[in-house]
């Protein structure tokens, strides 16, 4: 599948392995990514915050450039907050023509429109409901087996659930678990897994921020995990760039992974650590690491060595 | 008429023992309510179940729980919406709201907590001046602007598990934020300067909010408290200027200039920007300098990981020239508006809402 | 707040102490007040007659009866809403007992009364007020007083 590809800044700044094991990824998986190189950033909610009309302008822009990508099924991003920020301007931009128009008049200098009911998924959502679980399966190479994994969604991509589109049909509050599971890992349970890694409150309130950060990879320490994954790359400077400084305002030592979305699909289809970027994290996904090469060995072993 | 299982969280200060579940069985219509499920419980089996409800219509507040872990109203959830969400698939799950005190089974202590809280922001109109003889006159739609916070029925849902209150209880939280609004933007107050200012100021105020929508999907009355809050921090920065002591509007500032000179963030500007001030100086802040050397250890390491290189954190990410025209000429037209244009889906509702319902079957099935 | 003497809480307390220390003997306070609802909806709604009030008046009669020694579950003293039910109850019957005594008295259709044996609107005998008083534990005192007219004349109400 040919998808209109919107990385989004913080996966080509501060988290570049993201960005990076996704382009190593997306092969394996069959999508074509046509990056939207000339978009700007979503905003991430902050310029809504400033300026609702701007953000929403801003993102109509977005949406229209993926409009334009020649053959692209829909638009997919990585990065829960911009599905979060991207879809709160969509919500707005859908419902009302009058208010379309507005916006659109915006982008009408450059020839721009945007045309309401753009498809705009994260990669987790392009996972299980366009590439199918059944089909991830049968390109699995080197099954989780045994690899505790903790599902971190953070906020932007399980509230608010009608926004969404989250319900019964498309429980999209599951996918992480159902991911991990197909990729023969073992989902763990622990409090935190929808609650907010603290990112968005850093510069404003460092102790809070931290301390939650803190408390949930305490928390799935407690329960055993052996990395996290999260479907957010803000979520990711939280947990894992900031880890040093959590762990001593929960009073716990943390040696906690945190894996990117792609990473952990990336090992699951036979890519290494390396080719993943999993050496750039802060928090060395030592368990992680020694899994897969343990792993490989097994593997290696059986096939009379590849 | 069906059997539902519940499962309530039972509690008597009076034992010196510590919670524990209890369950029953109950026999409803599955578009009766999980209040009536518990009133029946109590009424049939065990009439020390503790309980608050008034109306059982979802206007008093009184009866806001936790079902299956999510806050909301008990006579606002079906039996059977609430079955579709039992973990187990058959248990309704029944407890008290988070962030207070329990007092007993499902009653939890609103005063020490939400009221308290709701009292701290001055909950009524200070008479701008001078009073008129008559009533105020004032535009409508600044009256209609409100009506989303004065639907506010104060359940406490939303305290229940607002994110930054259960890591800072001192946070003031969804509830009296999204009341303050309701003061803040009548322009019958006389007192939002000095509102927004105390609100900015406050360690635990506007700035504390950490974005989380739980506040947004707990509220049954479609409050939406966080955009309460967005809305008290834009006009506080954009009408009044006020530049807090928590870098709350800094950091918006130099998140939104960031954008416009570069068209995606460059985060290794946007952190001490945020502490120092938003300019290209701000960095050499004094604020800036010791927030940089606490987050010391973090940063050296990403570098010694090779996570951020030091081109990749000192260079700015750009978009291609033409583009970034476009976006800052977007910019500027937005930001010479004279008024803010701002679209509230609580307020206008959606194209489809209008349509005739016969239009929409007709779409639905084309 | 006005003074309350000391006498009058104790004497409180002691009803609250009597009614949470009541055996498991008697009837369920919700029971009782399951019945009275049923009651009062069937016999002492909109629609009315003779036959269904004296029916509603003899349940009632009874349920004051038994609440004497309904029981509750809930021996704490925290937040005992259970107790406060058994209260409660004893107010609804006093309540109703006056709702359906002064419904029998009143021979004719008026407002949100239509007793279905007196269908029309009768100003010559009808037009006062019945007061109800308490009477011990008997049957409440009928009593009645006029009517004051001031701007708008009473009339029949034609829809
Ligand atoms: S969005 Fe803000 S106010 Fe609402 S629950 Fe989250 S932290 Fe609390
Ligand atoms: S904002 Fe909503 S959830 Fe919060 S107290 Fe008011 S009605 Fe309840
Ligand atoms: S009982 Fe009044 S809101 Fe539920």
């Amino acid at each position: 599948m040919k998808v209109a590809y919107w990385p989004g800044c913080v996966s080509r700044g501060f988290t570049p392995e993201l960005h990076g094991s996704m382009e190593k990824v997306a092969p394996l998986l069959d999508i074509e990514l046509v990056p939207l190189d000339r978009a700007c950033c979503t905003g991430a909610g902050v310029i809504a915050e400033h300026s609702q009309e701007l953000a929403d302008s801003l993102n109509a822009r977005t949406f229209a450039l993926a409009q334009q990508v020649a053959g692209a099924d829909l638009m997919m991003n990585i990065c829960s907050t911009c599905q979060g920020a991207q879809g709160e301007c969509q919500e707005r931009l859908d419902a009302s023509a009058e208010y379309r128009a507005h916006i659109n008049e915006n982008l009408a200098p450059e020839g721009l429109e945007y045309q309401a009911g753009i498809a705009n998924k994260n990669f987790l959502w392009v996972l299980v409901e366009e590439i199918g679980l059944d089909n991830l399966k049968s390109m699995v190479k080197r099954p989780l087996t045994d690899l505790r994994v903790g599902p971190f969604y953070g906020c932007y991509i399980v509230r608010p659930t009608d926004r969404l589109g989250i319900n019964a049909e498309n429980p999209r509050d599951t996918y992480l678990e159902q991911v991990i599971e197909t990729l023969g890992g073992t989902t763990v349970e622990y409090a935190g897994s929808q609650k907010c890694c603290g990112f968005p409150v850093i510069t404003m309130n460092k102790q809070a921020s931290l301390k939650q950060a803190g408390t949930h990879l305490a928390d799935a320490q407690d329960a055993d995990a052996d990395c996290l994954v999260t479907p957010c790359p803000l979520c990711h400077l939280n947990l894992d760039l900031q880890q040093p400084l959590a762990g001593p305002v929960v009073g716990r030592s943390l040696q906690m992974p945190v894996l990117h979305l792609p990473q952990l699909v990336g090992l699951a289809l036979g890519l290494s650590p390396k080719e993943l970027g999993l050496n750039k994290h802060v928090v060395k996904p030592t368990a992680v690491v020694d899994w897969s090469t343990s792993v490989v060995g097994a593997v290696g072993a059986g096939a009379g060595g590849w | 008429m069906a059997e539902f299982k519940l499962k309530l969280r039972r509690y008597n200060p009076e034992t010196g023992e510590a919670p524990y579940w209890q369950e029953h069985t109950v026999e409803l219509e599955p578009h009766r309510s999980v209040l009536e499920a518990i009133l029946q419980a109590k009424n049939n089996e065990d009439g020390s179940i503790g309980v608050r409800c008034s109306c059982k219509a979802a206007i008093c507040g009184s009866c806001g729980v936790r079902v299956n872990g999510k806050p909301g109203l008990a006579c606002h959830t079906h039996l059977d919406a609430a079955l579709a969400s039992a973990k187990d698939g058959e248990t309704i799950v029944v407890e008290p709201m988070g962030n207070m005190p329990v007092i007993k089974d499902l009653i939890v202590d609103m005063d020490a907590v939400h009221w308290k809280k709701i009292q701290r922001v001055t909950p009524w109109l200070v008479n701008r001046e001078p009073v008129p003889e008559r009533e105020y006159i004032v535009p409508r739609e600044s009256m209609v602007d409100v009506t989303q916070s004065m639907a506010c029925i104060q359940c406490g849902a939303c305290v229940s598990d607002c994110l930054s209150m259960e890591v800072d209880p001192l946070f003031i939280g969804p509830a009296a934020l999204a009341k303050s609004y309701r003061f803040v933007g009548d322009p019958r107050d006389d007192m939002q300067q000095v509102r927004l200012k105390d609100l900015s100021e406050d360690p635990h105020g506007i700035y504390d909010c950490t974005h989380c929508f739980k506040c947004i999907e707990a509220c049954p009355k479609g409050v939406a408290p966080m955009s309460q809050i967005m809305r008290l921090r834009r006009i506080a920065g954009n009408d009044h200027h006020i530049v807090d002591r928590n870098n709350g509007d800094r950091h918006e500032r130099a998140f939104v200039s960031l954008i416009r000179d570069h068209g995606l963030l460059w985060e290794a500007e946007l952190l001490p920007r945020s502490y120092g001030g938003d300019s290209w100086f701000g960095k050499f802040h004094p604020h800036a300098g010791k927030e940089l050397l606490s987050s010391l250890p973090a940063i050296t390491k990403a570098l010694l990981r090779g996570k951020v290189t030091p081109m990749g954190a000192l260079k700015p990410h750009d978009i291609p020239a033409k583009d970034l025209e476009q976006v800052q000429r977007i910019y500027k037209t937005v930001e010479e508006r004279e008024e803010r244009v701002e679209f509230n889906l609580y307020i206008s509702g959606k194209d489809e809402d209008l349509l005739p319902s016969s239009t929409a079957t007709e779409e639905a099935s084309a | 707040m006005p003074e309350v003497d000391d006498a009058k809480l104790h004497e409180d307390e002691q009803r609250l102490k009597e009614i949470i220390e009541r055996p498991k003997t008697g009837r369920r306070v919700s029971e009782i007040k399951d019945e009275l609802g049923t009651t009062m909806n069937q016999y002492v709604a909109v629609y009315r007659e003779e036959e269904g009030l004296q029916k509603a008046h003899e349940v009632v009669r009874r349920l004051k009866e038994e609440a004497k020694t309904a029981y509750v579950d809930d021996q704490g003293t925290v937040f005992n809403q259970d107790v406060l039910g058994a209260v409660e109850l004893g107010y609804m019957l006093d309540c109703s007992e006056a709702i359906v005594v002064a419904a029998i008295e009143r021979k004719e259709s008026r407002g949100a009364q239509f007793r279905v044996d007196y269908p029309d609107r009768n100003d010559e005998e009808w037009q006062k007020h019945i007061d109800i008083s308490r009477n011990g534990d008997d049957v409440p005192h009928v009593s009645y007083s006029p009517v004051t007219i001031t701007q708008w004349e009473p009339e029949e109400r034609k829809y």
